[in-house]
């Protein structure tokens, strides 16, 4: 596997998985994937009706969050994906084989969850 | 049989007809078995949200106008967190009834929250709801910061044109919270329970709080309630509630309890009208005429003074915080501003009377919970769930502890009536001979004249003299035969500590206080006099909560204002306190046997933070009693 290939199947995954800190509006644990569900949602919300009071400020402060992880996850995955050399593939096939576990095992805590505070990654997204 | 027992009986058989006269009935019923001419103490909430409130549906709660009146009623009620298959994962129970309940839950998003709960009501798709219903928390951010956060709310696009849609949406919790009130009124002669209809009008411009709860007397009620979303200040308000219920000619009456103005910022009682203008004796009159009473206290603190070293008992319960948006920002927590405590606004209506000849704030006093739960008088420190009220919730599972360290479980409100039904205790709230506390069923009572004898206190009696001698608490001081620079009023007052359950006792009684606002060259004075018992010592053993040292069962005394200025306003107020006990979480943490020398669990760290008050002293405070100086 390319260092290019491993670096954006590692980044991606992390997206979509990582259970990161809610640094505002939290607490919680949650990918960043779901930082920027939510900002889309709060998005979607402002759209449909206004920006007026805090809604602008929520989609920025979510959207930023999952921005500002993104770009770091970038940056490991880029240094994992050097430093790993033949490891490569097996490094992408663990961090699958840890997702596929992370929708089976309720790691993140999300205040956001209609009915669960501890959610597996299926949950969080559903 | 005594001359002095003679002339009691005979000052109660002139009183009694004059009493049952007095409950006027605007309703068809069975009179009370239990009447008493001289009245009779009861406790109620008149501060009561449900599912139908949008910030409580936000937070989990599922329980609706009828499980609250059930639960007032003494019947167990489930709340929240729900498991899979919809069965709550906790049960709550009054440990007595409640005599008296309001479902007050808030008038603005009425509509929206049934038209998102409730499919093929229109709304139902919108993105609002969608994000409602996925994610309630989120939701619970962007509707109250974009919709009753600011100064001019507007309806959601969903909601139509003028916001019709969602107004019409709003008939149908309107009427399940009218036929709720009706279905739990207890018209037999038992007299057992009284429920009213009500609602909140939930102002909170900028954050800050100028929230009001509207008691209606009877059936006769507006066809919609009224919002902050189309009547955005409080002559709005009662502007509408003069056209549609008191000058609508359908039997309508109503009164008004501002709350929480300890997170109003000084904004709940401005002595300038929504203009900026100063407030006119019209004005003035209208506002006086609707809103009778103050909850002094509730789950979001007390607002009865501000701490200062000057009166130690003020720093009890109060918020870090000035308003709810602050709550979420700790570094930009500060003190209110403005007429933020019910002193402060007292005072400032000793001075507006003054100024205009009306006062504008003559408020008498309740409590009461603002249960987000549906839960009406659940305010037992010991066995605390929180009240969801509070941008805390237990929507999805049980916190380690059940609120922030900051609320409370809220108070109760006392009334005296002559029996538990609506008219009576309406008029009793409208005359404001009512009282607050902070949770427990103190009985108090307070009455002031002239003409008060010293020995009232040993006086079997007492009530009728009272009555017949001087005014109740809500009350005024009526002139005195001789001139009022040579006498000075005496006031007598009288307090009963909770006797609590079998199983949880309650507290004694550790002394009475008598609180004097007077206006003198403009300024404001305060004075707090204690009259009955005093420190004794008495304290509680946080590791166990269990009371230690004496107390009183019953407190009683009579006093005379020893600086009374007759050509000044001034308003007295009974503060009734226990002995120290423990405070919710002090319960809380014992419950989770938390040691903080091995360090705080997660979750639990309030329990080792040495600035969160762990013991409390419970109180109550009665309605004032007002002089105002004969004119010229």
């Amino acid at each position: 596997m390319s260092a290019g290939a491993a670096r954006r199947s590692l980044w991606l995954l992390a997206v979509a998985a990582l259970p990161v800190p809610i640094l505002l509006l939290g607490p919680g644990h949650v990918p960043p994937a779901q930082l920027a569900q939510l900002g889309g949602a709060a998005l979607a919300f402002g759209v449909a009706e206004s920006f007026r009071g805090v809604v602008g400020w929520t989609v920025l402060i979510f959207l930023g969050q999952a921005l500002l992880y993104a770009l770091a996850l970038w940056a490991l995955a880029g240094l994992a994906a050097r430093r790993l050399g033949a490891l490569r593939g097996a490094a992408v096939a663990l961090a699958a084989a840890l997702v596929v576990a992370a929708c089976l095992v309720p790691a993140y805590r999300t205040p956001y969850h209609a009915t669960k505070p501890h959610a597996t990654l299926l949950e969080v997204y559903r | 049989m005594s001359a002095a027992r003679l002339a009691a009986l005979a000052l109660v058989a002139v009183l009694a007809p004059l009493a049952a006269r007095a409950v006027e009935r605007t309703e068809t019923r069975a009179p009370c078995a239990a009447f008493d001419p001289l009245r009779q103490p009861f406790f109620g909430d008149t501060h009561v949200h449900t599912a139908l409130s949008f910030d409580a549906n936000g937070q989990g709660t599922r329980t609706r106008p009828r499980d609250a009146y059930r639960f007032a009623r003494g019947e167990a009620i489930g709340t929240q967190p729900y498991d899979e298959e919809g069965e709550p994962l906790r049960t709550l129970r009054l440990r007595r009834p409640l005599d008296f309940a309001v479902v007050t839950d808030h008038a603005e998003l009425l509509g929206e929250t049934h038209a998102c709960a409730t499919p093929g009501v229109p709304g139902y798709d919108s993105v609002v709801c969608r994000v409602h219903r996925r994610w309630p928390w989120l939701s619970y951010v962007l509707v109250n910061g974009s919709m009753l956060d600011v100064r001019e709310p507007q309806r959601y696009r969903f909601c139509g044109d003028d916001g019709a849609r969602c107004r019409e949406a709003a008939a149908a919790p309107w009427q399940e919270i009218q036929r709720a009130a009706e279905e739990f009124y207890d018209r037999s002669a038992a007299c057992r329970f009284t429920s009213f209809v009500g609602y909140e009008w939930s102002g909170n411009p900028d954050s800050k709080m100028i929230h009001r709860n509207l008691v209606f007397r009877n059936t006769a009620v507006p066809p919609h309630p009224a919002s902050y979303i189309e009547d955005r200040t409080g002559e709005r308000l009662w502007q509408r509630l003069r056209s549609e219920c008191l000058d609508a000619g359908i039997g309508c009456d109503v009164l008004v309890i501002p709350h929480n103005p300890n997170l109003s910022d000084g904004e709940l009682f401005r002595t300038t009208g929504s203009e900026g203008a100063p407030l006119s004796p019209s004005e003035a009159e209208l506002r006086a005429s609707l809103e009778v009473l103050l909850e002094v206290s509730q789950h979001k603190g007390d607002s009865e003074c501000r701490a200062s070293e000057a009166d130690p008992l003020c720093g009890f319960e109060k918020l870090p915080f000035a308003t709810m948006r602050q709550s979420a920002l700790p570094w930009t927590w500060s003190a209110p501003t403005g007429a933020s405590f019910a002193r402060e606004i007292l005072g400032e209506g000793l001075r507006e009377g003054s100024r205009i000849g009306v006062n504008p704030f003559k408020l008498g006093l309740i409590a009461a919970t603002d249960t987000h739960l549906a839960a009406p008088g659940l305010v037992d420190e010991d066995s605390f769930v929180g009240h969801a009220a509070g941008r805390f919730t237990s929507r999805t599972e049980v916190p380690p502890l059940p609120d922030n360290w900051w609320f409370n479980p809220g108070g109760l409100a006392g009334v005296w009536a002559e029996e538990n039904s609506r008219d009576a205790l309406f008029e009793a709230m409208r005359r404001k001979e009512a009282w607050g506390t902070s949770g427990p069923r103190i009985v108090v009572r307070f009455f002031g004249g002239f003409d008060l004898p010293a020995d009232l206190c040993g006086a079997h009696d007492f009530a009728a003299q009272g009555y017949a001698k001087g005014a109740p608490m809500g009350g005024d001081l009526a002139a005195p035969a001789a001139p009022a620079g040579a006498v000075a009023p005496r006031f007598a007052v009288w307090a009963l500590r909770d006797a609590g359950t079998d199983d949880f006792p309650g507290t004694p009684l550790e002394r009475i206080q008598i609180v004097k606002l007077s206006l003198a060259g403009g300024a404001v004075r305060e004075e707090v006099f204690d009259v009955a018992g005093g420190a004794s010592g008495a304290r509680v053993d946080p590791a166990t909560c269990r009371p230690e040292g004496a107390g009183a069962d019953q407190l009683c005394a009579t006093w005379r204002d020893p600086a009374f200025d007759a050509g000044a306003p001034a308003l007295w107020y009974a503060r009734v306190v226990e002995n120290p006990s423990c405070r919710w979480i002090q319960f809380a943490c014992n419950e989770r046997r938390v040691d903080c020398g091995a360090g705080a669990p997660d979750g639990l760290e309030a329990c080792c933070d040495a600035a969160v008050p762990k013991t409390i002293q419970e109180r109550a405070w009665t309605s004032p009693i007002w002089w105002t100086p004969p004119g010229p």
